[in-house]
């Protein structure tokens, strides 16, 4: 069968709207699947991921494990020949299926939501407890070994964690009565 | 001795188990005259988190932080980190736009009109100035005699990489690394994985990709003839650090070290003191290596 594609998706448009990326730019080359760094446990690499924004595969896409095995790596749009912006790209697709309440979470998902729920309390990250936050919804914590010579070599971080400023408070604060930036590089 | 004050951020990681990067670079910079000065109440920059489900949390985080650095009447500001670094470059190039500077003025409550103006740059390439690397040659004390070390970039301590920048390493194939090092006596190799990926943050919400990615960098490192793998990156040390760890039993060993550490130890800082007797691969085999300079 051939496919003929007149005008743009409404994925594409979509897509386009919210990153700053060209998706008709794209000319099919492979060089981003080539070095991508999360091909080998990913369905669609970024080149078929462009061909199924074009194709509106919406719901493929935003279901696919691929957009979750972007370790965000910039690689893709460093080489990539058309100059977009595959990295952005990607985020765009992970936040679109985060907000999509058919998404089913997954163990990225999970962890990126108590990593940004620490953030959001505490300004910053705190390792130790993350991963111990992490356990408690399933992941299994690291090996025993491993956490015994860390914590021998002083490499644990035992300080209780950051307390930000008001200042940072009220970021969030505004953040989460619905401020938005689109999203962009 | 020039002095020179810098904006500096250390971002999360180093206050946890990259320390040994976070204590080595203040040495480093000390030593030479750099003034590293941590803005006040930095908040995380972002990484990888926030800018892969939530963009304007991104943008948020990023642009307080370019305030914080502009407020503190600094122009620069340096991050060991390399996803610091990348992510928060990344909100800067998005901050050139005045549309998306009104806004984030907005969320963050500050006026950001002149964000624009802070060059975010990592610290290889602060260490890479030319007047900063012969300040350091200077103050070497000691030397590398015939120690391989292979430098490990990581993907993101050279993008985004923006063309328009002059003073920009290759991403492909970059030498900010391999010049510091190679200016202390070390015979620094060429080597296939310099800035590949090691898996990032996904070594701690499922290891399977971080394992792929570490398993090759370290087959290939090992196969230049490597004493060492010098980094700087606080993931790609842990990533590579905890795949050796789980691989003692079986796989060859090579430490991984911040090249921050390696500088410490020329410029006349103990094993200690550089935090190298912290790493879990035994990193200080090649002791005889170092000889006065
Ligand atoms: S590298 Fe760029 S032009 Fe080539 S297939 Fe990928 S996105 Fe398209
Ligand atoms: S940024 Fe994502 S899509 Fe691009 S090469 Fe890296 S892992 Fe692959």
């Amino acid at each position: 069968m051939t496919m003929v594609i007149t005008g743009n998706s409404k994925l594409q448009s979509e897509v386009e709207d919210l990153c700053d990326v060209n998706i008709d730019a794209c000319i099919q080359c492979g060089t981003c699947t080539g070095g991508c760094s999360g091909i080998e446990l990913m369905e669609y690499g970024p080149r078929q991921i462009i061909q199924l924004i074009k194709l509106n595969q919406r719901k493929i896409l935003l279901e696919s494990r691929a957009i979750w095995m972007c370790v965000s790596c910039h690689i893709c749009e460093d080489r990539c020949p058309a100059k977009i912006k595959i990295t952005s790209l990607m985020d765009t697709l992970r936040e679109m299926a985060c907000k999509d309440s058919k998404t089913k979470s997954n163990a990225q998902i999970q962890f990126h939501k108590l990593y940004i729920k620490q953030v959001k309390s505490f300004g910053r990250s705190h390792e130790s407890m993350l991963t111990v936050a992490l356990s408690m919804k399933g992941t299994p914590l690291p090996p025993l070994r491993l956490m015994k010579d860390l914590i021998t070599r002083m490499r644990v971080d035992i300080k209780p964690p950051h307390r930000p400023d008001k200042s940072y408070r009220l970021a969030i604060k505004r953040l989460e009565k619905g401020g938005s930036i689109g999203h962009g590089n | 001795m020039a002095t020179k004050t810098v904006s500096y951020f250390p971002g999360c990681s180093l206050h946890g188990l990259a320390k040994p990067f976070d204590t080595s670079t203040r040495l480093v910079c000390g030593k030479i005259g750099i003034n590293l000065q941590e803005p006040n109440d930095w908040n995380c920059c972002g990484a990888t988190s926030a800018h892969s489900i939530d963009h304007s949390l991104n943008l948020t985080l990023g642009a307080r932080n370019l305030y914080l650095v502009e407020k503190s009447g600094s122009n620069t500001v340096t991050a060991p980190c390399a996803a610091c670094f990348s992510n928060l470059k990344r909100s800067s190039i998005e901050l050139q736009d005045p549309k998306k500077r009104q806004l984030a003025s907005q969320l963050v409550g500050e006026n950001l009109k002149e964000v624009e103006k802070v060059s975010v740059i990592h610290l290889l390439e602060l260490l890479s100035d030319h007047s900063i690397s012969k300040s350091i040659k200077q103050n070497m004390k000691y030397r590398f005699t015939d120690l391989k070390i292979v430098c490990y970039y990581g993907c993101l301590t050279v993008r985004p990489n923006e063309e328009s920048d002059p003073e920009a390493d290759s991403s492909e194939n970059p030498q900010s690394m391999d010049k510091l090092l190679g200016a202390l006596g070390a015979d620094v190799r060429d080597w296939s994985h310099k800035s590949e990926c090691c898996g990032g943050s996904h070594s701690l919400c499922g290891p399977d990709l971080a394992n792929i990615r570490t398993d090759e960098v370290l087959r290939q490192a090992i196969a230049s003839g490597a004493d060492v793998i010098a980094v700087a990156c606080p993931l790609c040390h842990s990533n590579l650090e905890f795949r050796l760890h789980a691989l003692q039993a079986k796989g060859k060993q090579i430490p991984v070290v911040f090249f921050t550490q390696l500088l410490g130890l020329a410029l006349g800082y103990t094993v200690k003191e550089v935090g190298l007797n912290k790493m879990l691969v035994n990193s200080f085999p090649w002791r005889e290596k170092l000889t006065l300079a």
